[in-house]
């Protein structure tokens, strides 16, 4: 046997020392590269990880009617999220879901299938839970379960004024109408806060904390009357189930100011059940009193009469030889009853509404600069400004235009062949009521932010008729409506026009066939009191059959609304001797 | 005995364990901070239970610095045996931790059977070389310890525990080359291994050590998952800097960024609270015990001393690589105690007894004038 360690030579050892010195020299390379040179990243990235930022969303500002009732307004709400890593634990997830169960108003199993199954990431399992039931989830300390603050559109008055006032998206924008068009005064500035957070991303209870505060929305008083909006929806889905109406617009604004107090289209949408998916209900959101154009019919012959009484070519009392016929270029117009009237004054044009009358006045008297002036002053074939989106202009050809033939005169003067929103016919019957001044029309009567208030300035667009001119069409139209007792309202004085305008439209029948059928808008606008003009109220109804006269059946809609409305302003009956007998013949 | 009493053994390398020691005592202290309620609470839980560890691993050195490593180490295949059925008992009635089965739950605590396994081996493969003496190793003792070197190797990788099975193996690799083993065998293997190695990654390799080998490369891969650590542990060690940011005040540890940071990823409170010169401290404090070992291994009187002692040395550096190894991204995530620094028992209680292997041998090394040493016992 050997003495000395035998076989393997020493130097094995200290090579393995050689070997243990590389290591530990990489090691140290590795730290000295770890801590040192790329310190300053590293220490960047730890700071960015524990600080965290959390977007505080702005409270939505509301919005109000005249009087301040909200018609739309937010309410703090939390959405409940599940961590489905921590959940992935089937025991941690049923013992979480049975407490949550009861505060969400669902069973165990309804919150452990809301997770969906999956393995990864977070998952929204409810969505706007009220604050209470939130603040009482976030007590439990639930694992995994996570909470985000969120705000939940309430429209306290229901589908009121749907396609007016629009609706939010989840994201808490608005997608629809006022909502949309006015998000950003509603939005408000979010807020920001940076907070020392643990791993799962709460923040610490004593921790670094540093908050930039939301800034709320702004609060939009309009100048909707919930009241008023009300008695116009009442109204005019009473007349739309009576007659079979396919739709019909009511607006009812203000004589001097120009403000809307009432601004309802249907078909509508009812906010509940509306499904984001179908077009065709989607297509039941648009504001149709603003967006759709039609063609007005009788009630445009206001236009033509105040053309020729301010132009100072005619005055209420001149005379024309009614044939029961007008030619103009290679077309024959006849009166809507076919009748010859002799010798006709102004007055029983508007009072008959003979096509005959207008078409002399347009055709022969005015001619077509004169008249397409006046069309252009009292606001159409542009959009008034209102503020809501997808305004029409309205359209009609000028003489200047290729298209144009003198026919077109002949027809645009008892307002076929042109097309007008319902907001510009009632905008113009007000500026006839306002002494010839046309207001911008308008529906936001204040805001009220943070910054202060702003109010809205009624603004004047333009005088297209005198004031003695405005005076002498009052007086006219007050005739026309002395002549159609439908449209007499009790209590009060009042002036307005029917039409009925004649459409040729595309049909389907139920086979899917389609064909060519005459359809009706009958319609009527007017203002009340006649005597100091408050309101100024359209109605109109779509595509009826064509045997129904406009002044028949919207007249007496146009009378009892207006009459509810004056009496719920308060505004003095100043034919009180009519009241009795209204009450009679309105039960 | 020319030299008796306590001034036999190496002060130096209990010295050095006991300073290592309180370094893990006051890491371990900061990072629980976290999950205690109170100070007090974490040195009366985490803290007292490792310094009751520290006592039974101290008397545990102690018995086995007095035994005479050559009468015990006679018995090393029947302790081998033993530690290899602790291992297959682990298979079956183990209980595991993140995935892994690696503990016998006894009453009051548990054991890691892998730990005494390491040593057992050791031994087991010092006598087997120490037996062929002369020149070169026989490529038949070559193979054969390197099969039953693999058989705790195999049993740890399939609990699974890739770390450990390398430190068999890696162990195994510097002894059989301090025995005197070809270099051309050694390249063979190498060669061999390199070949098989898709097969392995194939058929051996589990679905998350893929996985972890994937975020290795990669760790924004899986950033919230597997490499949410590996991350974690870089940003740990990088925000630390060159002098840190002072005990208990690292953001990452104290937020608990960080995960398992008591034991696996112990390095990263170290790096982020106590920097670069904290971290080059506890190299120091390694190598000085590491160069004891290997003096120690340089005098033994026998062989079987040598290697047992240059098997220790090579078992502590591959754990002290691999553990920081995975903290600092040189290594794919694999857990592995930290020696003498992670919390528990098992690993500090194994730790001190190689150290009392260590002094046993130094005990007895040679002298210089001692003319033979004492007579070797043959392999049995």
């Amino acid at each position: 046997m050997s003495a000395t360690p035998s076989g393997p030579p020493l130097w094995r050892l200290w090579a393995l020392t050689v070997f243990l010195a590389m290591a530990a020299a990489g090691l140290v390379g590795r730290l000295a590269y770890l801590q040192v040179m790329q310190h300053p990243e590293y220490r960047a990235e730890a700071q960015g990880e524990h600080i965290g930022e959390r977007i505080v969303p702005a409270h939505r500002g509301a919005l109000l009617d005249r009087n301040g009732f909200p018609l739309a307004t937010s309410t703090d709400t939390w959405d409940v999220a599940v961590d489905l890593k921590i959940w992935a634990d089937s025991a941690v997830a049923t013992r979480a879901a049975e407490r949550l169960g009861p505060l969400l108003g669902r069973s165990t199993g309804e919150v452990l299938a809301a997770t969906g199954g999956g393995l990864e990431g977070t998952v929204t399992i409810a969505r706007q839970v009220e604050y209470e039931a939130g603040r009482q989830i976030a007590k439990l300390g639930l694992p995994g379960v996570l909470l985000d603050s969120t705000s939940r559109r309430i429209y306290p008055e229901s589908d009121t004024a749907a396609a007016l006032i629009g609706f939010t998206g989840r994201d808490g924008h608005g997608l629809t109408g006022l909502e949309q068009d006015l998000d950003t005064t509603l939005t408000g500035t979010p807020g920001r806060l940076w907070f020392e957070r643990d791993v799962l991303g709460n923040p610490i209870a004593f921790g670094y904390r540093r908050e930039e505060p939301a800034i709320s929305g702004s609060d939009v008083l309009l100048t909707i009357d919930r009241t008023i909006q009300r008695m116009a929806e009442r109204e005019l889905d009473d007349a739309i189930k009576k007659t079979k109406a396919s739709g019909g617009t009511i607006i009812v604004q203000d004589v001097q100011t120009g403000a809307i107090l009432a601004m309802v289209s249907r078909p509508t949408f009812s906010r509940e059940r509306l499904d984001l998916d179908d077009p065709k209900q989607m297509e039941l959101v648009r504001n149709r009193a603003v967006t759709d154009q039609y063609e007005p019919g009788s009630v445009f012959k206001l236009v033509t009469m105040a053309a020729g009484i301010d132009s100072g070519k005619v005055n209420p009392n001149t005379s024309y030889l009614d044939t029961g016929q007008a030619l103009v270029g290679e077309r024959v117009f006849k009166n809507w009853d076919l009748s010859t009237n002799g010798p006709t004054t102004m007055t029983t044009t508007l009072v008959r509404s003979l096509n005959t009358g207008t078409v002399w006045l347009a055709d022969k008297v005015l001619g077509a600069e004169t008249f397409y002036r006046y069309v252009r002053a009292f606001g159409f074939g542009r959009p008034t400004g209102i503020g809501i989106t997808g305004e029409a202009a309205g359209m009609y050809r000028l003489p200047t235009d290729d298209a144009w033939y003198r026919a077109d005169l002949a027809s645009n003067s008892f307002g076929q062949g042109i097309t007008a929103t319902p907001l510009q016919m009632v905008n113009m019957v007000s500026a006839l009521a306002n002494g010839g001044k046309l207001m911008r029309p308008y529906v936001v009567q204040e805001v009220r932010g943070a910054d202060g208030n702003r109010r809205t300035e009624p603004e004047v667009l333009g005088r297209p008729i005198s004031e003695a001119s405005a005076r002498t069409m009052q007086q006219m139209m007050r005739e026309v409506l002395l002549a159609n007792t439908f449209a007499h309202v009790p209590g009060y004085t009042a002036a307005g026009k029917s039409g009925t305008a004649y459409v040729p439209t595309l049909v389907t029948n139920t086979k899917g066939d389609a064909y060519m059928q005459e359809v009706t808008i009958p319609s009527y606008a007017g203002y009340a009191p006649a005597t100091n003009p408050r309101i100024a109220v359209l109605v109109k109804l779509d595509h009826l059959g064509t045997s129904d006269f406009g002044g028949t059946l919207t007249a007496p809609i146009f009378a009892r609304l207006s009459q509810g409305i004056l009496t719920y302003l308060r505004v003095p009956p100043d034919r009180p001797e009519t009241l009795a007998q209204g009450r009679r013949e309105g039960q | 005995m020319p030299v008796r009493g306590w001034r036999r053994y190496d002060p130096w390398l209990v010295v050095t364990a006991l300073v290592l020691f309180g370094y893990s005592l006051v890491l371990i202290y900061s990072g629980s901070l976290g999950q205690y309620a109170t100070p007090g609470d974490v040195l009366r839980g985490p803290l007292l239970r490792q310094v009751v560890y520290l006592a039974a691993a101290l008397m545990l050195m102690v018995l086995v610095a007095r035994l005479d490593y050559r009468t015990w180490s006679g018995y090393a295949p029947v302790l081998f045996a033993l530690a290899c059925l602790g291992l297959v008992i682990v298979f079956f009635a183990g209980t595991s931790e993140y995935g892994s089965r690696r503990w016998i739950a006894l009453p009051g605590f548990q054991i890691q059977p892998s730990e005494p396994a390491k040593l057992m081996t050791i031994v087991l493969l010092a006598r087997m070389f120490a037996a062929c003496s002369g020149g070169a190793l026989p490529g038949r003792v070559f193979l054969t310890s390197l099969g039953l070197a693999a058989i705790p190797a195999m049993l740890v990788f399939k609990e699974p525990d890739l770390g450990t099975a390398i430190v068999f193996l890696s162990t195994w690799l510097g002894m059989v080359y301090v025995a005197g083993a070809r270099v051309k065998h050694i390249t063979m293997l190498g060669a061999v291994f390199a070949m098989t190695l898709p097969f392995i990654m194939l058929v051996a390799i589990h679905g998350y050590q893929k996985e972890r080998l994937a975020v290795f490369f990669n760790p924004d891969r899986d950033p919230l998952g597997t490499g949410f650590n590996v991350n974690q542990a870089s940003i740990s060690i990088g925000s630390g800097g060159l002098w840190g940011k002072g005990l208990t005040d690292g953001t990452q540890t104290q937020l608990e960024f960080l995960r398992t940071q008591t034991t696996d990823y112990i390095f990263s409170v170290l790096g982020e609270e106590l920097g670069f010169i904290g971290a080059m401290l506890l190299f120091a404090l390694y190598l000085l015990l590491l160069y004891r070992a290997l003096r120690i291994a340089a005098a033994a009187s026998d062989d079987t001393g040598k290697l047992i002692a240059a098997g220790i040395v090579v078992m502590i550096l591959t754990q002290v690589f691999i553990n920081i190894g995975v903290n600092i991204r040189l290594f794919p995530v694999t857990g592995i105690p930290l020696p003498f620094i992670s919390q528990g028992g098992s690993s500090l209680l194994s730790m001190f007894m190689a150290l009392g292997v260590l002094q046993s041998i130094h005990a007895r090394r040679r002298q210089p004038g001692m003319a033979r040493p004492l007579s070797r016992l043959e392999w049995a």
